[in-house]
């Protein structure tokens, strides 16, 4: 039952990562051209406030993430299943990508923030591929062999390994400048 | 082992790349934190980021005056703090902190700059002046995104702008009668005449007899100004330079070298990074010129200081957009031709220097002191803020505004007439006829 349900819900992480992931990269969200809106959306990137709160919020995404990792290491600290785990750290992926276009408006910028949201972006989408060979494992009968599921694994890890001194990074340039 | 192997690579790399990025941030080029390209009027700075910033405290006010508080008061400015100030405007005041330049002007958004380097948008007006056409009800259809549209209202400088100024010179015609600038006055003179003869040069110099005859022709020779007073050494020890920088010309110059520094061509100087070059420029340069690097004596000449050459030619010789390339077959052009050939007479010349450059008259006691503004920003954008000191010199003000409203006419350097008549002096007029009707019943 539970890889019926897990397969569906890495399936539709991938999915959606993957749209989101295209629409980020081709796609920029304007600044709003009135100050007279219905909806000031405009707030999440003008506001020093709000962006404090998207970013922090990212951030937190990304350490739940992280907890992946610690479940799969140390199963005897944690509940759950790791298959559930997998599934809800698919989820907090997608999650943080939307969060990302609130954070960002899609816009990627220049130099330290340009690296920080290509190593995101391709982080996710190397987590994405991740658990679409995992989830072809369940679909498939010829699906991708465990050597190969592990080496798209270790993509998507090694896309991930400088994300946390760019974070600091910029998290130390915006209250620096 | 294999894991801790794996943990070692992921701190090292993070170290590697941290490590960098904190050496970056001690040395003089922060470039790798610039998240932004900045706006045109400090894209040329945007790595002296301390002109700016201060470390965990962002961008202070104080920053922002440090540059602009003389042009903001210059300009009586519509928008001042201290209008601000007042606690009945404190509701409005959430809405947009206009007290700080930062509310409106946010660097290094690309996306966001609207004109003039604004980030908030076009109808912000709206927000304080919802209910402007109950007041002013031939402002009934427009709408709030045209308030700044040219030639009708400035958020800073409104000096040509404002209602009674508009009724003063509502009936000047499209030239004026005796279309003249001011005539430049000169430092005073430092001693007698100079002549070949008298330099000063040091005997163990080798002297190019071409320059010191550039020199014995030129106002310095004739005020007095020898070879040792400009080629002064900074070292206190060495007593002579043989490249002086803009810290000499100074000495007689102040207020032309702070205007040099506060504009466009100096202001990477006085951030402390390497002279202007045409090649960090966004406008059109000529591609011969792109590797010059701009200080006084690039357009001044290092000996001969011929400001007929500065006011034009220096211009040209780096300057190669539509409006620059244009200026040749301006009817502009043709009035400093004879001007300088002597047919015409002098201030009626028009060269790039009259507009861009101009004529300004300073106090000096009971005396005026016209002197040349070399910040060309103090009379650039908005072009509004070129009326009074400029175009008001030969023309009337309702040409000026229709001339400086037609992007086409500027990029054909005023050949022709202004394409469309903007409506500002005659809604004044018409309002002055109203209240005077009301007034009688």
């Amino acid at each position: 039952m539970l890889r019926g349900i897990e397969a569906r819900g890495l399936v539709t992480a991938a999915a959606s990562a993957v749209t989101l992931v295209i629409i980020i990269s081709l796609a920029v969200i304007p600044y709003s051209r009135t100050v007279r809106q219905n909806i000031p959306f405009d707030i999440l990137w003008r506001s020093g406030l709000w962006q404090q709160v998207t970013g922090f919020l990212l951030l937190g995404f990304s350490l739940m993430c992280l907890a992946l990792y610690f479940r799969k290491h140390w199963r005897r600290l944690w509940f759950g299943s790791f298959s559930s785990w997998r599934v809800l750290h698919g989820i907090l992926g997608v999650a943080g990508l939307i969060v990302l276009v609130a954070h960002t408006g899609m816009r990627f910028g220049s130099n330290l923030n340009l690296a920080l949201m290509i190593v995101f972006v391709a982080a996710n989408l190397g987590g994405a591929l991740a658990a679409g060979s995992i989830w072809s494992r369940y679909q498939f009968a010829r699906h991708l062999s465990h050597k190969w599921r592990r080496r798209i694994i270790w993509i998507h890890v090694l896309i991930l390994s400088p994300l946390p001194a760019l974070i600091a990074l910029h998290i130390l340039s915006i209250y620096y400048f | 082992m294999r894991t801790r192997t794996s943990w070692g690579l992921l701190v090292f790399c993070n170290l590697l790349i941290g490590a960098f990025f904190i050496w970056r941030l001690q040395t003089d080029n922060q470039q790798a934190f610039l998240p932004g390209e900045a706006t045109h009027g400090h894209h040329q700075i945007e790595l002296a980021c301390e002109a700016c910033h201060i470390p965990f405290e962002g961008v202070p006010q104080k920053a922002c005056l440090d540059c602009h508080a003389e042009e903001l008061e210059m300009a009586n400015d519509s928008h001042a703090e201290s209008v601000f100030s007042d606690p009945r405007n404190l509701a409005e005041l959430e809405l947009l902190n206009a007290r700080l330049c930062v509310s409106c002007h946010v660097e290094h958004r690309p996306g966001m700059v609207t004109s003039m380097g604004v980030t908030v948008p076009d109808d912000h007006c709206f927000h304080c002046h919802f209910d402007i056409a109950e007041q002013r009800p031939t402002h009934t259809e427009m709408d709030f995104n045209t308030c700044a549209t040219a030639g009708c209202h400035n958020f800073h400088d409104n000096r040509a702008l404002y209602e009674d100024f508009l009724l003063e010179h509502s009936d000047e015609p499209g030239v004026l009668v005796t279309p003249l600038v001011s005539k430049r006055d000169e430092p005073e003179a430092l001693g007698p005449p100079l002549s070949f003869g008298d330099h000063d040069a040091p005997a163990d110099r080798e002297v190019d007899p071409a320059l010191l005859a550039e020199w014995a022709g030129t106002v310095h020779a004739r005020t007095g100004v020898n070879c040792s007073d400009c080629h002064v050494a900074e070292d206190p020890k060495a007593l002579w330079d043989d490249s002086p920088t803009h810290k000499a010309c100074k000495s007689c110059h102040e207020n032309e070298v702070s205007g040099f520094l506060g504009g466009k061509h100096g202001m990477r100087i006085a951030s402390g990074l390497s002279p202007m070059s045409p090649s960090l420029a966004r406008l059109s340069m000529d591609p011969e010129a792109m590797e010059r690097e701009l200080g006084c004596t690039s357009c001044h000449d290092a000996h001969k200081f011929d400001t007929t050459r500065a006011a034009l030619d220096s211009c040209l010789g780096c300057h190669a957009d539509n409006h620059s390339k244009s200026y040749k077959d301006s009817p502009h052009f043709k009035l400093w031709q004879e001007e300088v050939s002597g047919i015409g007479v002098p201030g009626s010349g028009v060269s790039c220097a009259t507009c861009h450059l101009p004529r300004e008259s300073h106090k000096k006691g009971d005396d005026k002191w016209v002197l040349v503004q070399h910040n060309q920003n103090k009379n650039l954008q908005p072009n509004e803020k070129m009326i009074r000191g400029v175009c008001m010199e030969c023309h009337g003000l309702s040409f000026s505004i229709d001339a400086l409203a037609d992007p086409v006419l500027i990029e054909r350097n005023f050949q022709g007439q202004p394409s469309r008549h903007v409506e500002s002096v005659d809604m004044a007029v018409q309002r002055a006829i109203e209240d005077l009707k009301r007034k009688k019943k």
